[in-house]
């Protein structure tokens, strides 16, 4: 059946971690290698759309459902420069509303657009807020949207600490076809300790699948608005996004194990060891 | 045609049956515990466990355990309507009374039926058998209460959906179409009630029908903009009441802020339905409406709580008017405040009972200071009777409330007469649990109806199909002044409750649920509090409306056996 050959990849993690800045490189990434490629931006900032598509007007679902009462795929898809299709949840201002149903929302328009039915699509990249906090932010993880899901990691405390909080979510939706595809970890910091991100993940019975590292080309990239990918195509940092983008092909779902999170009690215990 | 599995009737395991002369033996058989030997025979007056039409049953053994008295109901039940001969003819002759294996065509538990009471709660064991729903019986009290008159504009911050789509029920249909007002004020004039609001075009009732978009980013614009729209509008005589449901609680929506930012001349209050104490805003209104209005009059007047308007309060007032009696104010439900300020025009104040309702009469009328008639509600004859008289007692207009009941008995015992003879034999259902039992016939237990003294007094019997938790506590035990109209049946568990719905006399077996499954597939009519009506032509109406379900065929033709 064409529609499960589609990637559906979902990136999640601490909020300014960069899963917007990989997302739209791996989206990029994706794109060259002659991949149809929507972009599902479940983000109120809608950075990673606007970066894609160097355009700050990217209207959202939710937008078109208060002008319009009804959300239409030609208002609300927007083609990038690399031919991506860009979709964006948008939401409510901060402090009002519920963002979690605005995404819910989008993936009802998506159920009731065939968007992801109709394989016009072959990889689908979600890209989620830090935490899910509620339901709402847990749709994408419902099935039949996203299926291989990574956690951006730093080498700090919190970061991993919201990490072990979505390996949970992942267990929670396992029954859905939810996996956990492995951590990532931008490594913003040249002092970060590398090795206890791995324990970590051999914690969570799960991998490091990609290292990026401090860059100052991902910095000037995005002043540019751009990807690295396109801005600077030969740089270390785009090898490795490249060689991360084919990992997350290369995984085969059934053969991913179940994600093994820890209690808050004993991940405060480890990680006072270092998660030795 | 009835289905196979409904000819599969739950039965009662009876194991072996014999005959010596006029002594049928049948031994039950009873899950849990021993055997039981019934002895069957004609029925004569002497003394026996029970009787059936027929046939006088007794058993073998000194005292019967829990499941085998709940047998033997059963069997006797299952025999209700058998002839001693059409038994005997079943049962072989066995000198000495020794029983053979019961025949193919002796009900046994094999042959039970596996359907189950299908209403189901997560979470609630007991849920299956639960058909009298109190938790509800508050909730109807809190949305009966409608603000009325010019001076109130009520402003429902919520979706249309949680506010209006509840079924209302007049007593014969539902309407699922109870939309008052959806409309956004800026598109156009409202509904006009009466002159005044009609020249400032304003609607009693406005919704801010929140959706989907709203809900995602925030309900509170919306509000304010409803606020805003109206507040030019308004003048120092409006009352606006903003009420929210759950949904803008749960996304946050800052309702007291904007309350609080309201702009216009007229007076405006959020009415928190999650608050401590709820009927606190509601208390102050009318306890202020009843201050601002007149002192008491000399002739004989009655000021009424807790009584809604409609036939059953025109029939009441018409009777105590009769008597000399006028009805100066009226409140709860319907919370008209113009009317309030006459409320202490009266010379006595009358509170109906109702649990509901207890609060804003400690709050409100209590302090006034006023003598105060406290009677039981009004229903049936005899405490239609008791409720006028005590009114005009209090009125010193007794003895013109006698000239006056008399003449209503002239013409309504006809009537009366008419009725109790259609439902004489008649019995209505009731499945309760021992906890349930006292307020089954207590009316302030049963939101201020005394259902049970009303069909009482009609004619209808009482069938109570009493859960029994099998832990040997005392059974509960039946009023005295119902004794003679209630039969009791008792059961332990789903299918026993099944064979019970199919088999008991009752023709109409009260739930709360609307078109209760469980009722209906045993073949029979729910009922509940809905057909209960106050006062004399009230009570006509509700026997007519009972003896109906009774003969409803509907369910014993599609649902039942």
């Amino acid at each position: 059946m064409a529609a499960a050959r589609v990637e559906r990849i979902v990136f999640l993690g601490k909020g300014g971690i960069g899963k917007s800045t990989i997302l739209s490189n791996l989206s990029t990434l994706y794109a060259r290698m002659g991949r149809r490629v929507l972009f599902v931006g479940c983000d109120p900032k809608r950075d990673a759309t606007m970066l894609l598509t160097s355009r700050t007007d990217v209207p959202t679902v939710v937008e078109q459902l208060i002008r319009h009462n009804d959300v239409r795929a030609e208002s609300v898809l927007v083609r990038g420069r690399a031919g991506i299709d860009c979709i964006e949840a948008g939401g409510p201002e901060p402090g009002v509303g519920c963002a979690g149903r605005g995404i819910a929302r989008m993936l009802e328009f998506f159920q009731e657009s065939d968007l992801l039915a109709k394989n016009r699509y072959d990889t689908v990249l979600f890209d989620l807020l830090g935490d899910i906090v509620c339901g709402g932010f847990a749709t994408p993880l419902r099935r039949g949207f996203g299926q291989k899901v990574f956690i951006v990691v730093s080498d700090e405390l919190m970061s991993l600490y919201a990490a072990n909080n979505i390996a949970r979510a992942v267990l929670n939706c396992a029954p859905n076809g939810v996996v956990l595809g492995g951590l990532v970890a931008n490594l913003k910091d040249v002092t970060a300790d590398e090795k206890l991100i791995g324990r970590f993940a051999r914690l969570l019975h799960t991998k490091v699948v990609g290292t990026l590292r401090r860059d100052p080309a991902l910095r000037r990239a995005e002043f540019k608005r751009l990807t690295i990918a396109e801005y600077a195509p030969r740089s270390p940092t785009t090898a490795t996004l490249r060689r991360l983008a084919q990992a997350i092909l290369k995984l085969d779902p059934k053969k991913l194990p179940a994600p093994t999170p820890l209690d808050d009690r004993t991940f405060y215990d480890l990680s006072r060891r270092g998660f030795a | 045609m009835r289905s196979p599995a409904r000819e599969k009737r739950p039965a009662v395991a009876v194991s072996a049956i014999g005959r010596d002369g006029d002594t049928i033996r049948l031994t039950l058989a009873v899950p849990g515990t021993s055997d039981l030997v019934v002895l069957v025979t004609p029925r004569d007056g002497s003394p026996a466990w029970g009787h059936t039409r027929q046939l006088a049953l007794r058993y073998e053994g000194a005292v019967l355990a829990p499941p085998q008295e709940r047998a033997l109901r059963l069997l006797a039940l299952r025999l209700r309507d058998v002839p001693f001969r059409s038994l005997a003819e079943r049962a072989p002759e066995v000198p000495g009374g020794a029983a053979s294996s019961a025949g193919p065509d002796a009900p046994s538990d094999r042959e039970a039926t596996q359907e189950v009471v299908t209403v189901d709660e997560w979470g609630n064991p007991d849920r299956w058998r639960t058909f009298l729903f109190r938790r509800e019986f508050q909730r109807n009290a809190s949305s009966s209460i409608q603000l009325a008159g010019r001076s109130v504009i009520q402003v429902s911050h919520g979706e249309s959906e949680c506010l209006f789509a509840t079924p209302r029920i007049d007593g014969r249909t539902m309407s699922l179409y109870n939309y008052p007002w959806v409309r956004p004020l800026e598109e156009g004039p409202g509904p006009a009630t009466d002159g005044s609001r009609d020249r400032r075009r304003l609607p009693s009732h406005i919704l801010t029908d929140l959706r989907d978009a709203h809900i995602i980013t925030g309900g509170t614009a919306r509000l304010e903009a409803v606020l805003g729209a109206l507040a030019p509008r308004t003048t120092r005589e409006d009352l606006v009441l903003v009420k929210s449901t759950c949904v803008p609680r749960v996304i946050g929506d800052d309702m007291e802020g904007a309350v609080a930012r309201w702009r216009g001349p007229a007076e405006i209050r959020y009415d928190d339905v999650f608050a401590t104490d709820p009927n606190a805003f509601l208390s102050e209104l009318m306890a202020r409406a009843i201050a601002a209005g007149g002192r008491r009059r000399r002739k004989a007047g009655a000021s009424i709580a807790g009584l809604a308007p409609g036939r059953p309060f025109e029939e009441l007032a018409g009777l105590l008017g009769d008597a000399g009696v006028a009805v100066r104010s009226a409140l709860l439900p319907r919370v008209d405040l113009r009317a309030a300020v006459a409320w202490k025009t009266s010379t006595v104040q009358v509170l109906v009972p109702n649990p509901y309702f207890r609060s804003y009469y400690e709050q409100v009328f209590a302090p006034l200071g006023m003598r105060t008639v406290t009677a039981a509600a009004p229903f049936g004859v005899a405490g239609t009777r008791t409720w006028l008289e005590a009114i005009a007692g209090a009125c010193g207009r007794a003895a013109a409330m006698r000239r006056a009941w008399r003449r209503l008995e002239e013409r309504t015992a006809p009537a009366f007469e008419r009725l109790r003879r259609e439902i004489a034999g008649a019995r209505l259902g009731i499945v309760a649990g021992p906890g349930e039992l006292a307020a089954l016939f207590d009316p302030m237990e049963m939101a201020g109806v005394p259902a049970l003294d009303l069909a009482v007094e009609l004619g209808f019997g009482i069938d109570l199909l009493l859960f029994d938790p099998g832990d040997r506590s005392p059974e509960p035990a039946i009023p005295p002044a119902f004794a003679h109209a209630v039969d009791v049946y008792h059961f332990g568990d789903r299918d026993a409750l099944v064979a019970l719905l199919h088999d008991a006399p009752c023709a109409a077996v009260y739930s709360d649920l609307y078109a209760d499954e469980r009722v209906t597939a045993a073949g029979k009519a729910p009922f509940s509090l809905q057909l209960f009506e106050p006062g004399v032509a009230g009570a006509l109406r509700t026997g007519e409306r009972l003896l109906g379900a009774c003969r409803l065929p509907f369910y014993r033709k599609y649902g039942g056996t």
